[in-house]
């Protein structure tokens, strides 16, 4: 009789020959980039924070942060703010690694409407200067607070029948009365082939600058915008055969957005392999919010 | 506290930060994968299983549940996914023996590889319920508490398909 537990503890798992297809991670974020969640930000954010899940201190918290979370549309409607994040120091620690104090103000990221400061703890194998820790922290301030101007305008493009998809963070390479033509979007996978694309701009387009609505004529070459499209086909994007045919696709609605100057996609490529946001103790030790995934 | 970089790219995610979500796809993607072609034993239905699992978690993403790993939930949506599969299209496994020449050459001896062959053969003769405990526990490392978590079952469920499941592996390759 063969020992099954012994056999069972091991035997390598049954590994398919094929690989993943390289695009895998893309093809997911594109569909979620082009499809939405019906439900507003803000209340799946203060879902996931659900109080049933957190302890009494915990959800004091909680609250503070929804109330803060949907204040944020209010906030939308508000002129654009100033997003800074700026160094604030550097500390040594006695494992080699070091801590790097970033001062935000309007950093949505941090989920604080004014100014905030983190803490952000580099490992010493680490080729990251403070100064691209800076940066990159800088750049998911300035995304995060984006988002809180496009979603909101996301309903207002959406049509009967027709499937809406958005394109956000590119930028204007061209443009005349009838078509815009725009860089490769932010995400991988969120464009064709890393390709400039044009688009037919739609006769009912709305335009924004930020979240004033102004003229198609106000967009100008160079700036960066988010862009919504409609499907003309009158076909869903989430049938399994879609293909999607730039031809048949119309520019339904713009928004002029602030040009990102930080790095977010290198912040979250990096954030938990080189650096982990810390907390400050009150006698100024630092307390990781989580550890290196390596 | 281990999770917690998760739980932030969670969050981000759920503020349609897709880049973020991209990162935690990337992180469990080839598991799930393996996961899925273990029950299902077909790479390209476990491909597009496993892909369709992420998309589903992203849009069920309010309801995760912090106390567990998101790779938990995944699992989860994961098994359920091809489970259902195997019961629409009343597939039966079919055991491909190409695949077991996939099994690492860095055993020991052929002869301890033809019983990993053989062992893995038995399990895709197993129910498809007891073949995913089998996939979470020892290949996936989920503990069972997770386990019963990923297949809304108690733990003492799993426990019994387990000892089930091993009662059956026994009969069939004594």
């Amino acid at each position: 009789m063969k020992d099954i537990d012994k056999l069972l503890e091991n035997a390598p798992a049954p590994k398919p020959q094929r690989v993943l297809r390289e695009d895998f991670t893309q093809r997911i974020v594109q569909h979620i980039n082009d499809t939405p969640p019906k439900q507003p930000w803000n209340k799946r954010f203060a879902a996931f924070f659900s109080l049933k899940t957190l302890q009494k201190p915990t959800a004091v918290i909680a609250i503070v942060i929804s109330f803060i979370a949907l204040s944020g549309s209010a906030y939308a409607l508000a002129n654009w703010p100033a997003i800074t994040a700026l160094f604030g120091g550097e500390q040594r620690l006695a494992s080699g690694n070091h801590i790097v104090t970033i001062n935000t103000e309007n950093c949505a990221y941090t989920g604080q409407q004014d100014r905030y400061t983190v803490h952000y703890e580099i490992k010493q194998s680490s080729p990251l200067t403070n100064e691209e820790v800076v940066n990159m922290a800088l750049g998911a301030c300035e995304q995060s607070a984006m988002y809180k101007i496009i979603n909101p305008r996301y309903e207002e493009s959406r049509r009967p029948n027709h499937s809406v998809s958005t394109v956000s963070f590119v930028e204007v390479v061209a443009l005349t009365d009838t078509t815009i033509t725009v860089t490769p979007g932010l995400y991988p996978g969120s464009e064709q082939n890393n390709k400039n694309t044009t688009y037919k701009i739609d006769p009912t387009v709305k335009v924004y600058d930020y979240n004033k609505p102004i003229h198609l004529e106000n967009i100008k070459v160079g700036d960066s915008v988010s862009l919504w499209r409609i499907d003309s086909r009158n076909i869903s994007t989430e049938v399994p055969d879609y293909v999607e045919d730039i031809s048949t696709m119309a520019i339904t609605g713009i928004i002029k957005l602030k040009p990102l100057t930080g790095d977010p996609v290198r912040f979250y490529r990096l954030l938990g392999r080189d650096f982990v946001r810390t907390e400050q103790n009150k006698d100024g030790s630092f307390t990781r919010a989580y550890d290196f995934h390596d | 506290m281990q999770q917690q970089d998760e739980q932030e790219l969670i969050t981000q995610s759920l503020n349609e930060n897709h880049q973020a979500y991209g990162i935690l796809v990337d992180r469990y993607k080839k598991a799930i994968y393996h996961h899925c072609f273990a029950i299902v034993r077909d790479e390209v239905i476990a491909e597009d299983i496993a892909q369709d699992a992420f998309i589903a978690a992203y849009y069920k993403l309010q309801k995760y549940n912090p106390q567990y790993k998101f790779s938990t939930w995944v699992f989860k949506i994961a098994t359920n996914k091809a489970l259902d599969w195997l019961k629409k299209t009343k597939r039966e496994v079919r055991v491909d023996e190409t695949v077991f020449e996939s099994v690492p050459t860095t055993q020991p001896s052929p002869l301890v590889n033809a019983e990993y062959s053989e062992l893995h053969r038995a399990i895709m003769r197993l129910a498809p319920r007891y073949r995913a405990v089998i996939s979470l526990y020892y290949w996936q490392g989920l503990s069972y508490n997770d386990i019963a978590h990923a297949l809304a079952v108690p733990e003492g469920s799993v426990k019994g398909w387990m000892r089930r499941a091993k009662d059956e592996l026994k009969k069939d390759i004594a």
